[in-house]
């Protein structure tokens, strides 16, 4: 395959850097690596700037998306290796099979025969899918996908497909694309927050990290957009954050990740609307609500029932009916703080993908994060962290950029 | 409390001394809450690496939380910054010793590295060589005695007794005066009476009045001692594990040693020519295994072996309790503290003293000429050891259990076991 332009990732930022990339008429070859498009946002609730739900803004990218001929998605494919300089690059993509092909309606019948069960991932685990599964309701594209490592291969999803749509044989493919400049939005995943030791993630069932709030806030969540304890499905009325749960910290991300203070602010709306008798308190270092959310963090801090508290989380430890102590000193007043809570919510940072899956043929900085080079161009979390607007924009810079190679 | 006295240098010199990552410190205080030791109210070092970095000389000086710190160097095992708190607060202890160690000069050069040719080689060369020359001048000839191998041949015990009276002596009078002065700093003129108010930005105002000990400070000292001995403290430390066993080895090997030398004192049955009371009759004290080829037991002869054994374990004490502290801050990675010269030079002469006591010990128990030898390279660490003890990281004995007793009675002290069984 022979384009212009390379987006590797189809998250919110390489949506963006693809569809404008193409819209301009270049060839665009977009390669993402689950079975969906849309990345982290189509895990959110709701998302910054203006608190939309994700499908809002992702609608339009799709309908853009889908005008756009000279654009080719591929999705579960996974770029491999980059070869070759600004102009000319090989890159090698390995495409897992997904085997079920476009003839699928989505109409569920294979679901519904499915023996096997998988974790589901989108969830971070809180909940379950059969091995054949929609990756989440809005998914794009809207086709089925058939986890390998769950599936039995028994058969009888085909059996009950009227429409010719699973092959249980399907192999995975390696193709090669030629691209002259290459722009990477590779996005990030929450840092696992089972390193953090003293926090009691993984430990303690009612310590969750903020993804994990998010996916649980979400109508299309496990809960159905209920805030409840994990241990015991009660509404949590006491619930604490720990901001900065691995960032800055030089044991763990050094890093600022830029979005958590927002999004724990956001949190703490979605649990003050949806529990009214909620106390809220966030435990910070500092609080970060840079240019115009300003005006966010005041209308947070205006609810006197959201109480923020100057002091790291330090250790986290088990109370009564699973309830948590959170241990921090209050630095306001000079003296420890020791908190019960229902539900602890930790604040974990942006890591870039790229700092667990590394692509061979790029350069990376010390945290993982992808450095710029003569046609390889990253972009949104990527390069460096950021919230959606700030990669949106980050992303059309970077087609700029990326067509400046492309005309020589 | 009215104006506050900054002095920029003052965060220079913690620098110096060790702290070197101050300044990276971002005001979390996850240290306060990691640390297994911090109280609840008022809790450290989150406090004192600020003041250190804005130079709240006053303050920190007369504050006694840095003793109620045992390096567990927890905090600078999770520190988010790397900025070492553990380090910090051990580098403001070394500021505090010489600051209140008269003359102030001596503990400022001494635990600083350039201090090193001045008090390693120079003083010690110039002091020792007199002191020896003095008592044997035949050493610089090169005439060592001959016949069986007895220290008190090279240099008599009249003379290794004077020296060590004028030494010993003028190192326990500068450390009780440092001890002194440290108590009436901050105890605000002395009284173990006082008031507590709270001021704004959490500060808390604690203003002595001069007044009546009394038995409250037995009280305390109880404790403290009964805390000091069983090392307490030591065992809640949870980075820095092996720190327990090292200082407990020390600390009882010192004791030993002290009790092996008041046995020597015994054995020789007078000091300088004062008769003592009692004399074991036994001098050198004779090797406890001589008991088993002994015919008839002289209960004198039992109490003088059992004071050379006693003296032989605390030897090994010593040299094994220094050599896990070395092991350990050379490649226990948990802690992240590396030490300072502060801590290098304490350290290692304690190390090189029981190393070359022992060294002693055999090459006597060979027969050997080098005894002679590893005797004066002993003398020469023994001064250090001796000497330094009120400028040196060895004079924090002293300002601890200050600090831990001024705690006590301001109920500021870190909950402990009880007992001794309690803590395991």
């Amino acid at each position: 395959m022979n384009v212009d332009i390379l987006v590797i990732g189809g998250g919110v930022s390489g949506l963006t850097a693809a569809v404008e990339a193409a819209e301009t008429g270049y060839s665009v070859a977009l390669v993402e690596k689950n079975p969906y498009l849309g990345g982290r946002v189509t895990q959110l609730t709701k998302y910054f700037p203006k608190m939309c739900p994700p499908y809002c803004g992702l609608e339009i990218f799709l309908k853009r998306l889908k005008n756009c001929e000279n654009l080719k998605v591929l999705t579960n494919a996974r770029v491999k290796r980059v070869e070759g300089v600004a102009g000319n690059f090989n890159v090698f993509v390995e495409v897992t099979p997904r085997f079920v092909n476009e003839n699928c309606t989505a109409c569920g019948e294979c679901e519904k025969v499915c023996p096997m069960e998988r974790s589901n991932d989108f969830n971070f685990g809180m909940d379950k899918t059969k091995a054949i599964y929609l990756p989440h309701e809005m998914a794009y594209p809207p086709i089925y996908v058939i986890d390998p490592n769950a599936c039995n291969k028994c058969g009888e999803c085909v059996k009950v497909c009227r429409y010719d749509a699973i092959n249980l044989d399907e192999q995975p493919q390696e193709i090669t694309i030629n691209a002259k400049a290459i722009i990477v939005a590779t996005g990030w995943n929450p840092y696992d927050a089972t390193k953090l030791e003293t926090l009691g993630f993984g430990v303690y069932p009612n310590v969750i990290t903020n993804m994990m709030m998010e996916r649980m806030v979400s109508p299309n969540g496990p809960t159905n957009g209920k805030i409840v304890r994990p241990s015991d499905g009660k509404e949590p009325k006491v619930v604490a954050f720990a901001q900065c749960a691995g960032s800055r910290d030089e044991n763990h991300l050094p890093y600022c990740s830029a979005i958590c203070c927002l999004a724990s602010m956001k949190h703490a709306l979605y649990i003050r609307e949806q529990i009214p008798d909620s106390k809220v308190y966030v435990f910070y270092i500092d609080r970060r609500a840079y240019g115009r959310y300003e005006d966010f963090f005041k209308k947070v801090d205006q609810d006197e029932n959201v109480v923020f508290i100057r002091g790291k989380v330090a250790k986290v430890e088990e109370g009564s009916n699973g309830n948590l102590i959170v241990h921090a000193e209050d630095t306001e007043t000079g003296r420890k703080v020791q908190m019960e809570v229902e539900l602890l919510v930790l604040a974990t940072g942006m890591q870039p993908t790229t700092a667990l899956e590394k692509i061979e043929g790029l350069e990376y900085d010390d945290y993982g994060f992808v450095v710029e080079r003569e046609g390889i161009i990253p972009c949104g979390v990527a390069r460096m962290p950021a919230d959606v607007a700030s990669s949106n924009r980050d992303a059309t810079g970077a087609v700029i950029k990326a067509i400046q190679v492309v005309r020589g | 409390m009215g104006g506050v006295n900054v002095d920029p240098n003052f965060a220079r010199e913690i620098i110096a001394l060790g702290g070197k990552d101050l300044r990276k410190c971002m005001q979390c205080a996850n240290c306060s809450v990691v640390c297994p030791l911090s109280p609840e109210d008022d809790p450290f070092p989150r406090k004192e690496m600020i003041w250190a970095g804005w130079g709240l000389k006053e303050r920190l000086l007369k504050d006694p939380n840095v003793w109620l710190c045992y390096n567990c160097a927890d905090c600078s095992a999770y520190c988010p910054r790397d900025a070492k708190p553990g380090q910090v607060m051990n580098a403001i202890r070394a500021r505090v010793i010489s600051e209140f160690a008269w003359p102030k000069f001596v503990g400022k050069v001494l635990n600083r590295s350039w201090g090193f040719p001045i008090f390693v080689i120079i003083v010690p060369a110039i002091v020792l060589l007199s002191l020896i020359y003095w008592a044997n001048p035949g050493i610089f000839a090169g005439q060592l005695p001959s016949g069986t191998i007895e220290t008190s041949k090279l240099i008599s015990t009249t003379n290794v007794e004077i020296a060590g009276f004028i030494l010993g002596g003028f190192a326990l009078l500068i450390g009780l005066i440092g001890m002194w002065r440290y108590w009436l700093a901050i105890t605000d003129g002395g009284g173990m009476e006082f008031t507590v108010k709270p001021l704004e930005n959490a500060e808390l105002e604690i203003k002595g009045k001069p007044g009546f000990m009394g038995l409250y400070f037995f009280e305390a000292f109880f404790f403290v001692l009964r805390d000091i001995l069983y090392h307490n403290w030591f065992k809640i430390c949870e980075a820095n594990k092996p720190r327990f066993p090292a200082h407990l080895l020390i600390f009882y090997g010192f004791i030993g040693a002290a009790i092996a030398t008041l046995g020597a004192i015994l054995g020789l049955g007078h000091i300088l020519e004062f008769r003592l009371p009692i004399s074991l009759g036994y001098y050198p004290l004779p090797w406890p295994w001589e008991l088993l080829y002994a015919k008839e037991i002289d209960p004198m002869f039992l109490i003088a072996s059992g004071f050379k054994l006693i003296g032989i374990l605390a030897g090994l004490a010593i040299i094994l309790g220094s050599g896990v502290a070395i092991w350990n801050r050379l490649f226990n990675k948990k802690t992240k503290e590396f030490g300072s010269y502060y801590d290098w030079f304490f350290l290692l002469v304690v190390f090189f003293v029981g190393v070359t006591g022992y060294g002693v010990i055999i090459a006597r128990a060979l027969e050997s000429t080098a005894t002679y030898w590893i005797y004066l390279v002993h003398l020469y660490f023994v001064f250090m050891l001796l000497v330094y003890a009120p400028y040196s990281k060895f004079a924090h004995m002293l300002y601890r259990t200050v600090a831990m007793i001024y705690a006590w009675t301001r109920d500021r002290y870190p909950k402990t076991p009880k007992y001794f069984w309690e803590a395991w």
